[in-house]
């Protein structure tokens, strides 16, 4: 995919009149941004690392450490690799050729100022595109959206593995490790894995030294990354009994999240999806709790491809696209309740948001 | 040693407040008072984020688990923890830090109530030249020029030179729970799994066992080159390499595992003996590397970067590199990583140990990749 990116890449410097274009990845995955390095040439480096595509020219990719050079080489869509243990430096020589050109950067706000410094001051006629990579890939490509669907299925399996061995007396890093070990065999190469539990949960975090007791709420974000295209779903899981007050405010997520489907069609602003979201909250009088720290958005994009179409927020000014896909989670603090997830991957179709969940979320109970 | 960096640092996050009470936090922070008041700065700043937070962890034992975060001291009073969450976030955060005053790095009015009680004078930095230029601008544009700021690193620096006794006493935990992950990456190759497999087992262990975050590498190339983990592989080679780092509680151990036999094993284990022989107190970096006799017949190993090991603790990369040419002296009360490695065209051998020099210059070998379990 990578040589397909470059090409579109390539594509975009000239329409725009630049001479070459610098992309840079410091290392630090995210599942919501988007990885400039990952996007040109399908390598996630280990440390920082920068492609540099000449408009006209070939394409170089810079890595570190020097130990992973022959990794990359087998797998990087570019004509030439040079994996260093001094990477500023190794970037700064690589530079050479297109030193005095016009050059698009891609991220590089997002490194460190030390190597943005450094980047600069060989790059006097730069200039910053930091979310190019993000756009050129906001559709996802059906190899993608396969890596999408397969992520999905380890997800949904990690959860199944949960309802499996969740029980009183198991500390919550207990829990989190069997099933990140689950998913990890099933193929996931890194997941943004949230999974606590509480009798009345303020928010989901990470797992800790909790033991999980008869009447915790487990909330779990499920986010498994398979061949670069992480997904995510949110899951909520009763540990004895269910309380009527809890499915009852349950259900009112379902329906927000039923909502947003509908309105997720191409073309829609992402704004119009978060308030068709919020509106059945807000009917019930939850309006006010529509807002942090109740909540946080109400679903996100995806990384490491791309990030868009964003922050699910009413102040967002993205659209909808076919072929986007993104978590939609209207996850919500309730005051009767406390914190309550619900969430699934969606792919935008011609006629509406469609979840990659072979069985979308429901108020799981384990009796006990 | 770096390896993959995962998108969110999984394990058992927590602080543990009998391993490292809040007197332990006070003692630390003298240093920060006592720079503060030595150079008549106005207050200090200490950054970090999910990739390197040492000093960071080390001041308040917070440890971004992503994005960053920042300690901010004032010259009088108490300091304020900003984290880049949501708000949302902050009440899972507070449980990981001394810090009273936890806020959401993403409502910059905090920054600037806490800039609104300094008065005029220099900001000491720590870790600042690995935040971004966006971050760098927002900084700089509170504090404005009657603040300036201060690269103040070498104070966190000189502080951290020696480890503390409840620092080794959990990095010797750190090392315990190492020797478990190794050794069940050993049982696991030695029941027929692949060395994907083996490694999987290994960090299943070491989270079983409350470690905060764990790194693997495998060679599936009879040792010659490392690489992270990659789905769908199932390789085992004639001779299995690994290397596994554990953090526990803020501190890093890591370990070599060797599985399988190779022709180049036996001359890295003496390699490594000639390292801890060398090794003492006070003794030149460079001559402890000198202390390595070449082999012949093979090279360097590539994943040792051309050196024989470097300190270890808050960081899997605490500086004092042993490498050829390195004049400072081998120290005291810090524990030590040194590896041993060699390749050639049928691949390679790596072999490490965890060792800490004591005040009377004694050296004790915590932990050795070859080996067993605790």
């Amino acid at each position: 995919m990578g040589n397909e990116r470059l090409k579109a890449a390539r594509g975009w410097l000239a329409e725009h009149g630049f001479d070459a274009m610098v992309a840079f990845a410091d290392g630090q995955n995210s599942f919501l941004e988007s990885n400039a390095v990952y996007v040109f040439t399908n390598v996630r480096s280990i440390g920082r690392s920068a492609v540099i595509l000449e408009a006209g020219g070939g394409s170089t990719l810079v890595v570190e450490p020097a130990y992973d050079g022959d990794r990359v080489r087998a797998i990087a869509a570019v004509d030439r690799v040079i994996a260093s243990d001094t990477f500023a430096q190794a970037l700064t020589d690589a530079l050479g050729a297109v030193k005095s050109g016009r050059v698009a950067t891609v991220a590089l706000t997002k490194q460190s100022k030390a190597l943005s410094d450094a980047v600069l001051a060989c790059l006097p006629k730069a200039e910053a595109f930091d979310g190019l990579a993000a756009e050129l890939a906001r559709i996802r490509t059906q190899e993608e959206l396969n890596a999408s669907r397969q992520a999905n299925v380890i997800a949904e399996s990690g959860y199944r593995r949960l309802l499996e061995v969740a029980r009183p007396g198991v500390r919550e890093f207990e829990l989190a490790a069997d099933i990140y070990d689950h998913m990890r065999r099933m193929g996931a190469e890194d997941n943004f894995l949230l999974m606590s539990a509480s009798q009345h949960n303020l928010a989901v975090r990470a797992a800790g030294r909790r033991i999980l007791d008869r009447g915790d709420i487990i909330l779990s974000e499920i986010t498994p990354c398979y061949q670069g295209q992480f997904v995510q779903i949110c899951r909520t899981t009763v540990l004895g009994e269910a309380k009527p007050m809890v499915r009852e405010k349950y259900a009112l997520l379902k329906e927000s999240m039923l909502r947003g489907m509908e309105a997720a069609v191409p073309g829609a602003l992402v704004a119009d999806v978060t308030r068709a979201m919020n509106a059945p909250l807000e009917a019930a009088g939850y309006g006010d709790y529509c807002r942090p720290p109740y909540m946080r958005v109400r679903g996100h994009g995806l990384g490491i491809t791309s990030n868009l179409p964003g922050d699910l927020t009413v102040d967002s000014t993205n659209r909808m696209e076919e072929g986007m896909v993104f978590v939609m989670h209207p996850n919500q603090y309730i005051p009767e309740t406390g914190y309550l997830m619900c969430g699934e991957s969606i792919v935008i179709s011609h006629n509406g948001g469609i979840s990659l969940s072979e069985k979308d979320a429901e108020l799981d109970v384990l009796a006990f | 040693m770096l390896t993959v960096h995962p998108s969110i640092i999984l394990g058992s996050y927590v602080w543990d407040e009998e391993r490292l009470p809040r007197d332990e936090f006070d003692a630390r922070n003298a240093v920060i008072r006592d720079a503060i008041a030595a150079n008549g700065w106005s207050g200090m700043l200490v950054y970090g984020d999910a990739k390197e937070h040492a000093a960071l962890a080390w001041f308040t034992n917070f440890i971004p688990r992503m994005r960053w975060a920042m300690a901010l001291f004032p010259a009088n009073g108490q300091p304020v923890l900003l984290a880049s969450m949501s708000s949302r976030d902050i009440p899972a955060m507070k449980t990981m830090t001394w810090i009273g005053d936890v806020k959401s790095g993403w409502e910059w009015k905090w920054f600037d109530q806490w800039r609104a009680a300094l008065s005029d004078g220099p900001v000491g930095t720590i870790g600042l030249a690995d935040a971004t230029p966006l971050l760098w601008k927002q900084i700089t544009g509170s504090l404005g020029s009657a603040l300036p700021l201060v690269a103040a690193d070498d104070v966190a620096a000189k502080a951290r030179a020696m480890q503390r006794p409840r620092e080794i006493s959990v990095i010797r935990e750190a090392a315990q729970i190492t020797r478990r992950a190794r050794q069940a990456f050993q049982d696991a190759w030695a029941s027929g799994a692949d060395i994907e497999t083996c490694a999987l087992v290994a960090e299943r262990t070491a989270r079983d066992n409350a470690a905060q975050d764990v790194r693997t590498l495998v060679s599936r190339d009879n040792g010659r080159t490392f690489q992270p983990f990659a789905p769908g592989l199932s390789t085992r080679s004639e001779k299995g390499l690994g290397y596994i780092a554990v953090k526990y509680l803020g501190y890093w151990a890591d370990t070599y595992v060797q599985v399988g036999k190779g022709t180049l094993d036996k001359t890295v284990e003496d390699q490594l003996d000639a390292l801890l022989k060398a090794a003492s107190a006070g003794k030149p970096l460079g001559e402890i590397a000198g202390a390595v006799r070449a082999s012949s017949d093979a090279a360097a190993h590539a994943v040792l970067s051309g050196h024989f090991g470097r300190r270890i603790g808050s960081s899997l990369n605490e500086g004092g590199e042993i490498r050829a040419g390195v004049s400072a002296p081998f120290a005291t009360d810090t524990v030590y990583s040194l590896h041993a490695g060699l390749c050639d065209s049928n691949g390679g051998s790596v072999a490490s140990a965890l060792v800490l020099a004591d005040r009377n210059g004694k050296l004790e070998v915590i932990d050795r990749s070859a080996g067993g379990a605790a």
